[in-house]
């Protein structure tokens, strides 16, 4: 009964993660909707974290397995890309290094200046 | 033979299913993040597609039934948020604005680089989600109007070459900060770049936890933003 209870819960999320994107004008997908809405119910205790914990830890669990058949789909498309797939790899790795040195900076930058007004206050 | 396959239920799960257990296995064995269990599964999938000449939506309609936990399972991700509340809360400034500035450069990295590349819209749709977690990316490129498989592949590919080149980075830039390295591998490489973090260290593996969430989050919000300005 447990099992099923939270199942129900979740599906009952998602129905509604689908209802917010059928009446709001947003370019949201509706899980979007749906993780928003649970984490507003979890930090509001409406539910409780115990009453969707296992299906939860399920669910996150095989969530990659879910990845497997969209990535197979590059079949259809491979013969498109094959001659680009080198610029594919350029941008990929130039974004993902300019990402890496953008949050890091950022994130130093933010915590050494917290860190020094906190100083300045203990001094005071 | 293939009949079977083309009618049967259950045979396009157990084929992703076995091959996605056979790619932890490797990576499990190997420990190289080259070997990405999404990666080896697709490759495997995809030579035995080939090989017994199945097309690939006899393949879809297969597996359809599991796909349908896509969205629940993305829903699921507020469970980790939650759980991590407190040292989001701790460390609220510096994740919000660094996640907020990676995730910009990320959409902007991919535009510039795309429009130098001469690639047409749809591609650089497909594109501008990869550094965000594959679920929320998969939804955002379905909405905008991008090919999900490129996106999937893209997400993956940036993971990889994320978690083995951010550390090495981090140094050179004399990022020496735990919170900033951790948040630096969860914003640009999510999950894969995280369980990296996590082999770094402790808080390192938190916050590359913490920023994979707020970054699809961020992401989530200002792509439409940057699509309605350009």
């Amino acid at each position: 009964m447990k099992y099923l209870f939270q199942f129900l819960l979740i599906c009952i999320i998602s129905f509604l993660g689908e209802v917010c994107y059928h009446f709001i004008p947003f370019k949201i997908p509706s899980s979007i909707y749906g993780l928003l809405i649970l984490a507003f119910c979890l930090f509001t205790k409406i539910i409780k974290l115990k009453q969707i914990e296992e299906i939860s830890n399920f669910l996150l669990a095989i969530m990659p397995v879910l990845f497997v058949p969209p990535a197979v789909a590059i079949i259809e498309i491979m013969f498109d890309i094959k001659a680009d797939i080198f610029k594919y790899l350029a941008i990929i790795v130039l974004s993902t290094f300019s990402v890496v040195i953008s949050t890091g900076l950022t994130a130093e930058f933010v915590i050494k200046r917290t860190n020094n007004s906190k100083k300045i206050k203990d001094k005071k | 033979m293939k009949e079977l396959f083309e009618n049967s239920g259950y045979f396009g799960i157990i084929l992703t299913l076995f091959a996605y257990w056979f790619g932890v296995k490797v990576n499990k064995k190997f420990k190289y993040t080259v070997l990405n269990p999404i990666l080896i599964a697709s490759a495997l999938i995809i030579m035995f597609l080939i090989s017994a000449n199945i097309n690939y939506s006899v393949y879809k309609a297969g597996t359809s039934s599991i796909s349908l936990l896509l969205t629940p399972s993305t829903i699921c991700l507020a469970v980790p948020m939650y759980k991590q509340f407190n040292i989001l809360k701790k460390y609220r400034r510096a994740v919000f604005l660094s996640v907020l500035v990676g995730s910009v450069c990320a959409i902007l990295t991919v535009i510039l680089s795309s429009m130098l590349f001469g690639f047409n819209i749809i591609t650089t749709k497909s594109l501008m989600p990869k550094s965000i977690t594959t679920a929320i990316a998969l939804g955002v490129s379905n909405e905008i109007g991008g090919i999900p498989t490129i996106t999937v592949m893209a997400v993956v590919l940036t993971g990889i070459i994320g978690a083995i080149s951010a550390e090495r980075i981090c140094k050179i830039f004399k990022i020496t900060n735990p919170v900033a390295i951790g948040l630096a591998h969860g914003t640009s490489a999510h999950a894969i770049g995280t369980s990296k973090a996590l082999q770094i260290g402790e808080l390192e593996g938190a916050m590359s936890s913490v920023a994979i969430i707020i970054a699809g989050l961020i992401t989530v919000f200002i792509i439409p933003i940057i699509m309605h300005i350009l």
